[in-house]
């Protein structure tokens, strides 16, 4: 059974190699910028997909276009919709596409298309988890004005309609006739294999911004250290992300170049706020006094951060609360810790490790932590094992991604699936709700700004470092640009390849 | 064991000869059976819910039993076991978890991959094996001699990602920038398309396998080199290479050949640091993956695989050394 | 109880065949080397927390800085001192690894002698179980267990020991049957002597020298496999200070600062080497007291 499961093998092996082995020196005549990123061997071609990753991000962003996006500055911008309208009381929506909009197969993109998108998306049966995030969307309450017009009539009022569309997961795609999966982004798929290997074609009919090479190939590799070993070795053109400490080591390399810009997606230290002893607020306090926030940004992220200050939401476009930075003051720590009887308080803090810095920083939080005489044991798990529980850890190295508007209500939020502090402030609640419906983008910040200090005081995060997204890659590439939402590596309008 | 021991009695030459092998083949089938319950049982108990996994941190509790439903993880354990193994010896391997596509899709990449490798590195390994082991037995207990039993054993002691690390530093990182450090090779591609991916990891797994070969066709060639048949071809007056190389080696190969059958067991079983080592897409770093993954039908179809290979080899060993 | 005393009257009690005795292999020079080499690094890694010029487990400095005379071979990956860490870094092999190696030679050589001395369905049944074991390559063993049940040090040396017994009870198996056919031990058993007591006064004395070869090479075997496990990360967990994890963390900086990976490997190969001579050594003593015998 077992020799002609082989003989099978070695046959299909034969074939394959050879069919792929013409494609492949067909391409190497034209010029072809080969990403890197981290493969997860879970991810599918369609966009809505249970789990995010960085090689499936990687793929849809080439693939799909959003209705609305945000820009690379954190502002709202319009995609395949040129505008959203809404009417006074914010309770229907009226989207109006871009025009002349061709999909990969040759047909426009039409409102049909957005109609099945939403649909697909919102269907119960399909399981997926961002339905959850335009649950103010009624499915049947969606409407074909004309072939360039939808319009939405959704089940609560909601004012961040724009921006709950500019979401990443949120794309749009149409179904062949075939029933293939149909994008409209800057590049066609060729082959794809989940988690090694994506390779693409530039789509000359795209409407937006054209990449200035022909060819993109994605390349999954297993972690981190393989993506700097191929940066360095020249096998890859860009690195989709590299640990913040061995940027020094990448840029002592001439060949090399980094782009750096701010970010909206971090590690943080989480802890249960509904839970003995971290319910007490003095030990709350106490454990994010003990934090020596400078050291952080040096050793976990290698100097690339700027300090955090215990609330989300560094690149709101709206001013920091007027509330002092939080600094490390262990005897204070010590004082409040002893007064609450937890003077011997110790705790497992559990991590996947699985972005950039996290270990890093739970490292240094369970010595900074020692100096106050709180025993941190640091146990890193499996990702199945730590998402497994993930509402469940008492005290958890979490990850928060996204705009302000999106991200904090989703962790912070009762009853959310990402709320892992179990945070539930009445106050909060009701600043929540308000923003959600507020259009004004003054009163926004002044919302946003009541929401963080309550955060700072009452929360369950503990954010140590803002740190900023670094993106390294070969100094062939040219025309990368700076992106809050991480988007830098994989953003090609306008990027040429001089190989 | 018992059938063995009648028909030799019966003397059957022929019977004789093959029975123990045939039994020895019985045996394995049923170990190899026991192993894919004991993997089967492994990989069911993982922590983690593969469900919760696959929907990630923002799955909410009936969304996560649905997938379960779908998957049919609701299913008596038994009952899973049973369509498992039947679907095996259908030639279906499961659907992974994972990509959702089956497995053998991805069993047959990383099984060439591996194949290949073990295949290149066998290939320089024996030759290489064979000239270092006649020619410390030439010089036997002079320099070059004492030089080789010591790095043999230095080689032979420190683990592969050792020797790999060192090499990596030598001719990928630190050193020079000669080779690459991780072995890159596309997906549907044939590894021999590939020379320099290959390079390293070969030569990780060739140095501890020639050390430990060649010292025992060093002691094989010192051993034939005595015997009294060798000492008459030498006062006979033939020429010290006709000695060698007509009477010696092959008298000396006979011995490393199962010895070389149980470096293959182990090249497949090392396999997996190796290819971890320089993220080479072969079964092994699959191996991980699936681990990492919770992906079941994966695991269940990877650990079957290299253990029936491991012991397939372990058993031409065997009857290699029976002869 | 009669009858053994009636026995011993009438047989004359043959000369025990010369064993080669432990002290003999002292003679080897390379059995000095291996056995100073163990204890100089256990020496060496249960002193380091009076002898480290750091705490292992906090940053003296930025990541990956290089040599200076506050860190004299560096920092890692968190800016901690690489020397430190080093001296720390074996704490854990420095039990785990004689203990796995001396519970598979000890388990192994049992159940080899047992197995030899009883034969019959004894013996199939018992190396069918080592074949079992034998059939199934560690590193899967371990992955699998190391998922299921997390990276607890009992857990890995018991996997260890699971990996390792098989070839053990086969060599001593192997060393065991012709002793069974020696006049002092046929003796032994026609003057009805419990078989316990002929494994162990009898047999287990004539195997203690190829049982130290055995402890020698799995000791070495040992270090590897577990420095192995915490490398791909399936045996001690950062933020604990391993060598083959500190190959694993610092890999990256290799580049820049490859002190911080030379280190912990020239550790490695210390510690594996020093099992690996003990091996050796004996190995050669033996054969050199065979040869003359």
């Amino acid at each position: 059974m077992i020799s002609a499961k082989l003989r099978r093998a070695v046959a299909v092996g034969l074939m394959a190699s050879t069919a792929l082995l013409g494609s492949g020196l067909a391409a190497l005549a034209q010029a072809e910028l080969v990403l890197g990123v981290i493969g997860n061997s879970k991810d599918v071609v369609q966009p809505y997909s249970p789990t995010t990753s960085a090689s499936a991000e990687s793929l849809y962003s080439q693939l799909y276009d959003n209705l609305s996006a945000y820009a690379p500055d954190g502002a709202v911008v319009m995609e395949l919709a040129e505008s959203m309208v809404p009417n006074e009381t914010l309770d229907v929506w009226t989207v109006h596409l871009r025009p002349n909009v061709m999909r990969h197969d040759g047909k426009p993109f039409t409102a049909d298309d957005v109609i099945a998108s939403v649909k697909y998306m919102m269907d119960p049966e399909n399981n997926f988890i961002l339905r959850s995030q335009i649950d103010f969307v009624d499915p049947e309450g969606i409407r074909k004005v004309d072939d360039l017009t939808v319009e939405f009539t959704l089940n609560r009022p909601f004012g961040l309609f724009a921006n709950a569309f500019a979401e990443d997961s949120l794309m749009m795609r149409a179904l062949g006739e075939d029933g293939e999966v149909v994008g409209t982004g800057p590049f066609t798929l060729d082959s794809f294999t989940p988690g090694q290997e994506a390779r693409l074609t530039r789509f000359d009919d795209y409407w937006g911004d054209k990449p200035g090479f022909e060819k993109l190939r994605i390349i999954g590799f297993r972690d981190q250290q393989a993506v700097t070993n191929a940066l360095r070795g020249g096998q890859i053109d860009v690195a989709y992300s590299v640990p913040y400490t061995d940027v020094p080591a990448l840029t002592a390399d001439p060949r090399l170049k980094t782009v750096i810009s701010g970010n909206t997606s971090y590690p943080m230290l989480a802890f249960r706020v509904d839970t003995e002893p971290f319910s007490d607020p003095r030990v709350n306090e106490a454990l994010k006094l003990v934090v020596d926030r400078e050291q952080i940004v040096n050793n976990a992220f290698g100097g690339y951060a700027t300090v955090g200050n215990d609330f989300l939401g560094n690149n709101t476009g709206c001013a920091a609360p007027d509330i002092p930075q939080r600094t490390q003051d262990i005897e204070r720590a010590k004082a409040l810790l002893a007064e609450a009887g937890q003077s011997d308080l110790s705790f497992e803090l559990v991590t996947d490790g699985a972005f950039a810095g996290m270990m890093e920083m739970a490292q240094l939080y369970a010595q900074q932590a020692s100096q106050a005489g709180i025993t941190v044991t640091v146990r890193k798990l499996d990702v199945a094992s730590f998402l497994n529980r993930w509402r469940e850890w008492p005290f958890l190295v979490s990850f928060t991604a996204g705009p302000y508007e999106i991200a904090a209500t989703a962790a912070l939020l009762p009853g959310q699936g990402e709320n892992a502090t179990h945070f539930d402030d009445a106050e909060y609640n009701e600043l929540a709700a308000k923003l959600q419906v507020e259009g004004d983008l003054d009163k926004q910040c002044e919302l946003v700004a009541q929401m963080q200090a309550i955060e700072n005081e009452r929360g369950g995060h503990i954010v140590p470092a803002f740190p900023s997204n670094i993106t390294v890659h070969r100094d062939t590439v040219v025309g990368l640009k700076p992106d809050l939402h991480g988007r830098t590596p994989v953003e090609y309008g306008g990027v040429t390849l001089n190989k | 064991m018992a059938v063995g021991d009648v028909t030799e009695d019966r003397g059957y030459p022929l019977m004789s000869r093959l029975m123990p092998v045939l039994s020895k083949v019985l045996q394995g089938l049923l170990t190899l059976l026991a192993v894919s319950l004991l993997i089967f049982l492994a990989a069911r108990s993982l922590r983690g819910d593969v469900a919760n996994m696959i929907l990630g941190p923002h799955a909410l509790p009936d969304q996560v039993e649905q997938l379960r439903v779908q998957l049919g993880l609701n299913q008596p354990l038994w009952t899973q076991y049973i369509n498992w193994l039947g679907g095996i010896l259908h030639g279906d391997w499961g659907t992974s978890l994972a990509s959702g596509r089956p497995v053998s899709e991805s069993l047959v990449i990383g099984l060439r991959n591996s194949a290949t490798l073990s295949a290149v590195a066998l290939a320089v390994m024996l030759p290489t094996a064979l000239v270092v082991g006649v020619v410390a037995a030439q010089y036997r207990d002079g320099l070059v001699d004492r030089i080789f039993l010591i790095t043999s054993m230095i080689f032979n002691a420190v683990p592969e990602f050792v020797t790999g690390t060192i090499l990596v530093a030598i001719f990928a990182t630190t050193v020079v920038h000669w080779l690459p450090a991780v072995s890159f090779i596309p997906p549907g591609d044939s590894p021999i398309s590939y020379p320099s991916a290959l390079i390293l990891p070969a030569t990780t797994i060739i140095i501890p396998g020639v050390m430990y070969l060649s010292r025992l066709v060093r002691v094989a060639v010192i051993d034939v080199m005595t015997t009294e048949y060798i000492q008459t071809a030498v006062l006979k007056g033939l020429s010290p290479a006709r000695i060698l190389f007509l009477h010696a080696l092959p008298n000396a190969i006979a011995p490393i050949i199962p010895a070389a059958s149980l470096v293959a067991a182990f090249t497949i079983g090392g396999v997996v640091v190796v290819e971890y080592l320089f993220a080479y897409p072969g079964v092994g770093s699959a191996l991980v993956d699936a681990v990492t993954n919770r992906d079941l039908p994966a695991i269940q179809a990877y650990v079957l695989v290299i253990a029936s290979a491991y012991f397939f080899f372990n058993l031409i060993a065997d009857a290699l050394a029976r002869k | 109880m009669t009858t053994t005393t009636d026995a011993s009257l009438e047989l004359p009690r043959p000369r025990k065949a010369r064993a080669t005795g432990l002290w003999r292999l002292w003679s080897s020079a390379q059995v000095r080397l291996g056995v100073t080499m163990l204890v100089g690094i256990t020496i060496l890694v249960i002193i380091a927390p009076f002898l480290a010029p750091h705490d292992m487990a906090a940053p003296v400095g930025r990541p990956y800085a290089p040599p200076s005379p506050e860190a004299w071979l560096g920092t890692d990956n968190l800016g901690r001192d690489v020397l430190s860490r080093v001296m720390s870094g074996g704490i854990y092999l420095a039990w785990m690894a004689p203990a796995s190696a001396l519970i598979a030679v000890s388990l192994g050589a049992a159940i080899a002698l047992i197995a030899a001395y009883y034969g019959g369905w004894t013996d199939l049944i018992l190396m069918r179980c080592m074949d079992v074991l034998l059939a199934f390559p560690g590193i899967l063993l371990t992955l699998l267990c190391v998922s299921i049940f997390g990276p607890a040090p009992p857990l890995l040396v018991t996997l260890v020991v699971l990996t390792l017994m098989p070839g053990v009870a086969r060599v001593i198996r192997g060393a065991a049957l012709p002793l069974l056919r020696q006049e002092y031990v046929l003796w032994a058993k026609t003057v009805g002597t419990p078989g316990r007591v002929i494994i162990t006064r009898e047999l287990l004395p004539n195997v203690s020298s190829p049982l130290l070869v055995e402890l020698g090479l799995r000791l070495s075997w040992s270090v590897a496999i577990l420095s192995s496990m915490s490398f791909i990360g399936y045996g001690i967990q950062p933020p604990a200070a391993d060598w083959g994890l500190m190959v694993a963390e610092n890999g990256n900086g290799l580049g820049i600062q490859p002190y911080a990976v030379l280190a912990p490997i020239l550790m490695i190969v210390l510690y594996t080497i020093g099992g690996a001579l003990i091996a050796e050594g004996s190995a050669r003593i033996i054969a050199r007291t065979e040869g003359e015998a």
